[in-house]
């Protein structure tokens, strides 16, 4: 073996081989080359030092507020490949979007054509005017899912938390703007309608929000 | 909701499985992933400050990595480990910013990057330890020297990694090992 040989071996070396020691045709070379061995002790010095530098260095400063910053920024459901639970939550909000489109067309229908004819009790009692008594039922519902809910807030994923509110929002939004308009037509039937699909649909968000899975 | 659950973290750190952790991070729960991110923060911080040569911008690709990793958690399947999924993460991150640089004529390709190293060698007389010097390192030489002689790749995956050949890898290492002992030697 020559020198070019020699020095395209150890060239092809890392450290353990180094600390281990050199090919034996290359050893060969070096105890009678004063010159590669002098380059193979440098390259063993350096391969040594490189491998036992530390793996781990710490940031002087603490990353995870500026990276929970960008990702707080950033639209992250949109690229964000989703898992299952969230998958479950924004389903339920799919069906909340779809369900409220129904009631409003099918509300809209009842109030021109057939307010008399709405179907479920509580719809009933909207458009009859037993709207006291479908209130309170609903807020005491509501008021205990509220109350679970919140007792295993810590223990739910946080962005299925954060879906769930902002579903609940909207739903919230929505059965406002619903009372609004009753207050100005107090005997429409389609907008009762609406209003009762609306808490039909905080109920069912909060009766799943409720049963979730916690983290584990 | 904000998203900076340090109790959150901190209960999914202890004890945690580091493959139910990334499961759940994949479902969204940041404090399981920001209890990955305390995990492997300071590897990936070695790492990234080696690569770019320097602490400042260790910590700022260091920090991208973590969130392009966020981003991309759905895109982990689990067939390498984590901190090796992590690690490829880090060095492409790196390696398109390099690239952007150069589109805006700042910096080349990492095969033609060495033509001129990035900045002059130190002078050996002055002592300085093998961290500085690696840091003075031309970018190409660099990336690969931390990635095979420090991490322990090997060439064929330095090579799918970073989209060079083989062949400019081990040009690369022979390249970063020469300047090296030579800055080294007493």
């Amino acid at each position: 073996m020559n020198c070019t040989g020699a020095r395209d071996r150890l060239d092809e070396c890392d450290a353990e081989i180094a600390a281990r020691g050199w090919p034996t045709d290359v050893e060969t070379h070096l105890r009678a080359c004063p010159g590669c061995r002098a380059h193979a002790d440098e390259l063993r010095a350096l391969l040594v030092r490189a491998a036992c530098l530390p793996r781990e260095a710490e940031p002087a400063r603490d990353l995870w507020p500026g990276i929970a910053a960008a990702i707080a920024a950033e639209d992250a459901p949109r690229s964000f490949a989703l898992g299952a639970s969230r998958r479950r939550l924004l389903a339920t909000a799919a069906i909340v979007v779809a369900a409220a489109g129904v009631a409003l067309v099918a509300g809209v229908r009842i109030g021109r054509q057939q307010p008399g004819e709405v179907g479920p009790r509580a719809v009933r009692a909207s458009a009859g005017g037993d709207i006291d008594e479908a209130a309170r039922e609903f807020e005491r519902a509501r008021g205990a899912l509220r109350a679970t809910l919140l007792e295993r807030r810590a223990s739910l994923d946080p962005r299925t938390l954060e879906v769930v509110e902002e579903n609940l929002r909207v739903i919230e939004a929505s059965a406002a703007a619903i009372r609004r308009a009753l207050e100005e037509r107090p005997g429409d039937a389609g907008l009762g309608a609406l209003l009762t699909a609306a808490r039909r649909q905080e109920i069912e968000l909060l009766q799943q929000a409720t049963q979730l899975p916690g983290r584990a | 909701m904000g998203v900076d659950t340090g109790a959150a973290a901190a209960e999914a750190t202890v004890g945690a499985d580091p493959g139910l952790l990334v499961r759940r991070a994949q479902n969204g729960d940041i404090g399981a992933f920001e209890a990955l991110y305390r995990m492997h923060v300071g590897r990936i911080h070695a790492f990234a400050v080696r690569l770019t040569g320097s602490a400042a911008a260790g910590e700022e690709l260091t920090q991208q990595a973590f969130v392009r990793a966020w981003r991309r958690l759905g895109m982990f399947r689990g067939e390498a480990a984590f901190a090796t999924w992590l690690h490829r993460l880090t060095v492409n991150l790196f390696l398109d910013e390099r690239r952007r640089a150069s589109s805006r004529g700042a910096d080349v390709a990492l095969e033609l990057a060495d033509q001129v190293p990035a900045r002059c060698l130190p002078d050996p007389s002055a002592g300085l330890d093998l961290e500085r010097a690696i840091a003075a390192l031309p970018p190409g030489a660099r990336t690969v020297f931390v990635m095979h002689d420090v991490e322990g790749w090997g060439h064929a995956e330095i090579a799918a990694t970073t989209g060079i050949a083989v062949g400019t890898s081990k040009a690369q290492l022979h390249r970063a090992r020469a300047l090296l002992r030579e800055v080294l030697s007493p």
